[in-house]
């Protein structure tokens, strides 16, 4: 395990040493800022056209500004997250840096592992910067505060699979661009994949389509649950990713 | 030290390497010498960890690679074809986290560092981005890379790629250094190299052990034959005067048409008799000396036969 921490130590130093970490995250909260902006100042004149009519101005910032505000985020995170995982094996195998790694005295488990936190921890700080939206909404109007908190932390799982199955789609090849588009879609897969709930018959077939959804699951968090089913999993697809990931590059000897 | 037994490399139909077994003992340094694509790279590889074999066993300090990988792989240093270097670290990190990941701790991280540092001689260049270092540097944090842990055991692929005429010294004197404490494994296809550092030579061709002896042993075992180099000022019709004289086993003249290369049998006044003879023959001797039988000649030699053992 302290080989994973070792790797992870370096992988995350290795964003921040290069302009990756600093690129990705001021575009994304560029974006963020002006996403989360629209949908604020379209909350407020809808708001207060309904006061206007005579209503008791009780929409909910929780439901009209940051259920589609984490929706968004949830979007981007899609398109963002293989782009910065795309290289964390695919890089090593293309400058033969992985020799380095099969030939030191680690497990493919804590290479995967140290892999996987790396990702983790970079995507969750670029997401820290997303705790300035709720935190000055909360100077200037009441809502509630479980919602935000429980979607920070269904988008901290959520993101976590992405980069599994990033860090898994880099193992698979050594160039980058790949890389990206097999992570892309395989997640895209994991989100539409409750689509075909609509069109099953038997009762039981929507409900396995329905929890194979990533959405489903987010939903959840956004309306402030903690469903234990939803937890369980997103972390059971974090390691059958990792898993899948260990056994490639494991099989990298027997090549 | 190491401990290699019937070992079998298949690439799908094709076999890099072909049943080969040798062993290496504590202490030595040995050359692997072969042609491109004789299965040198492909064989470090197997005694690395990185790659398993089709069949066959490597143990290294005792430990088999395959049911002990993590103990045999804190025991080596290797140093494969391309430094495996992080363009975007600097030297010093990067050794500090390679020492960490071959399992160094706290103080020993440091030490090993320094001590890497030192003996590749990277001084100048420890807080540089290894991006922006030449070849020959980069190929020396290779080498320091691989020398962190202190490992008992080195594996060099083509260790003096890359370098300048000055750096490829140093390496080869470091090499020598290491010997006794540690145990050496380098390969390349740089003869001279094998001469100046090895102690022993695998050459190895087509996936086979063509041979396996010290430097000397090869020699002796190749010269069975002498050869000398003669230059006459009137070559003409001296090529079959020299077929005539006795001794002579062949005859060979080189592109100058004034001189010839001669292959004596090994008598004991053979020399002698030949000397004499082409003073006598009145052709104008010039120059008259021996020539050693170079590791060149058993490579060649060693290498270029094919499978029914006819020399091309």
């Amino acid at each position: 395990m302290n080989a994973a921490l070792i790797i992870a130590k370096k992988e995350y130093k290795s964003y921040f040493s290069g302009a990756v970490a600093y690129v990705v995250t001021s575009l994304f909260v560029f974006l963020m800022s002006w996403m989360f902006f629209q949908i604020l100042s379209n909350f407020a004149s809808r708001s207060l056209m309904m006061m206007m009519q005579g209503g008791r101005g009780g929409m909910s910032i929780n439901d009209y500004v940051f259920a589609p505000h984490f929706g968004n985020v949830n979007v981007v995170l899609l398109i963002m997250i293989p782009a910065l995982t795309m290289r964390l094996f695919a890089e090593e195998k293309k400058n033969r840096t992985m020799d380095l790694l099969m030939t030191s005295p680690l497990t493919a488990t804590s290479i995967v592992a140290g892999k996987i936190l790396a990702g983790c921890l970079v995507v969750w700080t670029v997401l820290a910067f997303l705790a300035f939206y709720p935190v000055s909404t909360s100077l200037f109007a009441k809502f509630d505060k479980g919602p935000v908190i429980t979607s920070f932390l269904g988008l901290g799982l959520l993101s976590a699979v992405y980069v599994s199955i990033g860090v898994f789609a880099s193992s698979l090849t050594e160039n980058v661009i790949i890389a990206y588009f097999v992570a892309f879609v395989i997640e895209l897969f994991f989100w539409v994949i409750g689509w075909a709930s609509a069109s099953m018959d038997g009762p039981t077939a929507q409900a396995v389509f329905n929890y194979l959804s990533i959405t489903s699951h987010f939903a959840d968090f956004s309306k402030g649950l903690i469903d234990s089913s939803s937890v369980i999993y997103y972390v059971s697809l974090i390691l059958f990713f990792g898993f899948l990931t260990q056994r490639v590059v494991e099989s990298a000897r027997w090549r | 030290m190491i401990e290699i037994s019937k070992l079998t490399k298949k690439y799908g139909p094709i076999t890099a390497v072909n049943n080969i077994g040798f062993s290496v003992k504590k202490g030595e340094i040995i050359g692997f010498l072969g042609p491109n694509g004789a299965g040198k790279t492909t064989t470090m590889k197997i005694i690395t960890g990185f790659m398993a074999p089709t069949t066959g066993s490597v143990k290294v300090a005792g430990f088999d690679v395959f049911e002990n990988p993590l103990e045999v792989k804190k025991r080596i240093g290797y140093l494969p074809e391309t430094p495996p270097v992080y363009v975007d670290m600097l030297v010093k990190d990067y050794l500090e986290y390679v020492a960490r990941l071959k399992g160094l701790k706290g103080q020993e991280v440091t030490q090993g560092v320094t001590r890497a540092i030192e003996k590749a001689n990277l001084g100048n260049v420890q807080n540089r981005l290894i991006g922006n270092l030449s070849k020959g540097f980069r190929q020396r944090v290779g080498i320091a890379q691989a020398l962190v842990h202190n490992p008992d055991v080195l594996i060099l692929d083509e260790p003096t790629v890359g370098l300048d005429p000055k750096q490829v010294i140093e390496i080869r004197g470091l090499i020598k250094e290491l010997a006794g404490n540690h145990t050496v494994i380098l390969s390349t296809h740089i003869l001279p190299e094998v001469t100046a550092s090895c102690q022993r030579i695998i050459i190895i061709n087509r996936g086979e052990i063509a041979a396996e002896d010290t430097y000397e042993g090869l020699s002796k075992r190749m010269s069975d034959v002498r050869r000398f180099f003669v230059r006459v000022r009137r070559p003409q019709n001296f090529e079959n005067q020299l077929r005539g004289m006795g001794g002579v086993k062949s005859v060979r003249a080189n592109r100058d048409i004034q001189s010839f290369e001669v292959e004596l049998d090994k008598t004991e006044d053979s020399n002698e008799k030949l000397a004499e003879a082409v003073v006598k023959s009145g052709a104008g001797l010039l120059e008259f000396r021996s020539m050693d039988i170079s590791l060149e000649d058993i490579f060649l030699k060693l290498t270029t036969t094919d499978h029914a053992g006819v020399t091309i």
